[in-house]
C-alpha cells in the first residue's frame, strides 16, 4: 500500500494540483491577451458602426426608431467591452452591429471619403474582431 | 515502467508539442503581419490611407490575441488528458487492490 501512495497517489496528487494552476491558462489568456487588443480594435470598429448607422439614417436605410434601437445596442456592446465580463458580451449583440459597419464602410467607399484597399483592411478588422469576439466567449 | 515515469514522460512530450506549436504560431503571425505589411505598401496615396494604418495594426493585434488564446486552450487541453490518463490508470490500479486475494487454484 506505500508503495502504491508512494508510485501512484502522489505523483497523482501532484499532476492535479498542477493542472489547478494551469488549466484556467486558457481564461488567463483570454483576460490578458485577447481582451486587450480586443479594447483597442474596439476603438476604432466601434466608429465604424456609428459611421454605418448615421450613414443608415442620412439614406433613409434606417428608420428612427431602428437607429435608436442600434444606438442603444451599440452603447449596451460598448459597456461590455469596456468592462470584460464574457457574459455582458454574449448579451450584447454583435451581429447586427457588424452589419452596420460594414454599411459604414461601403457608404464611405461610395461617397469617395476611403479608398477599396483602405476599405479592405477596415473590413479585415471586422474579421478579426468578429473571430476574437467569438474566440473569447468560447470558454466561459 | 511504473507511474512516476510514465508522468514525466507524458509531460516532456506535452511540453515538447506545445513548444512546437508555439513556434508554429509565431511563424504563422510573423508570416500575416509582413502579408499585411506589403498590403499596406500598396495603399499609399489612396484616400483614408492612415484609417488603414491604423486599422492594420489592430489587425496584428488581434492576431496575436487570438493565438495567444489558441496556445493556452491547446496546453489546458493536453493537461487534463494527461490528467484523465493517469486518473483512469489509478483507478484501474486501485481496482485491482481491492479485489478479494488470489486463491492457489487461480
Amino acid at each position: 500500500m506505500r508503495r502504491t501512495l508512494r508510485t501512484f497517489l502522489l505523483p497523482s496528487l501532484l499532476v492535479f494540483l498542477a493542472s489547478c494552476s494551469h488549466s484556467c491558462s486558457g481564461i488567463t489568456a483570454r483576460q490578458e491577451a485577447l481582451l486587450p487588443a480586443l479594447r483597442t480594435a474596439w476603438v476604432n470598429v466601434k466608429l465604424d458602426v456609428e459611421r454605418g448607422i448615421d450613414s443608415g439614417r442620412t439614406t433613409d436605410r434606417l428608420d428612427e426608431s431602428q437607429g435608436a434601437l442600434l444606438r442603444t445596442q451599440l452603447a449596451n456592446f460598448d459597456a461590455a467591452v469596456t468592462e470584460g465580463i464574457p457574459a455582458k458580451i454574449a448579451a450584447a449583440p454583435w451581429a447586427p452591429l457588424r452589419a452596420e459597419a460594414e454599411e459604414g464602410i461601403t457608404y464611405r467607399v461610395n461617397q469617395g471619403q476611403i479608398g477599396t484597399g483602405v476599405a479592405s483592411s477596415l473590413r479585415e478588422r471586422l474579421r478579426n474582431f468578429t473571430e476574437a469576439v467569438n474566440k473569447f466567449l468560447a470558454r466561459r | 515502467m511504473d507511474i512516476k515515469t510514465q508522468l514525466i514522460d507524458l509531460f516532456k512530450n506535452a511540453a515538447a508539442e506545445t513548444g512546437q506549436q508555439l513556434r508554429f504560431d509565431s511563424a504563422n503571425l510573423a508570416a500575416y503581419t509582413a502579408e499585411r505589411a506589403a498590403w499596406l505598401a500598396t495603399l499609399a496615396g489612396q484616400p483614408g490611407f492612415d484609417e488603414a494604418m491604423i486599422a492594420e495594426r489592430d489587425n496584428a493585434l488581434l492576431r496575436a490575441g487570438i493565438a495567444a488564446v489558441d496556445n493556452a486552450d491547446a496546453l489546458d487541453n493536453r493537461i487534463v488528458g494527461i490528467v484523465t490518463t493517469v486518473l483512469s490508470v489509478g483507478a484501474t490500479a486501485l481496482k485491482d487492490l481491492g479485489g478479494p486475494p488470489a486463491t492457489p487454484s487461480e
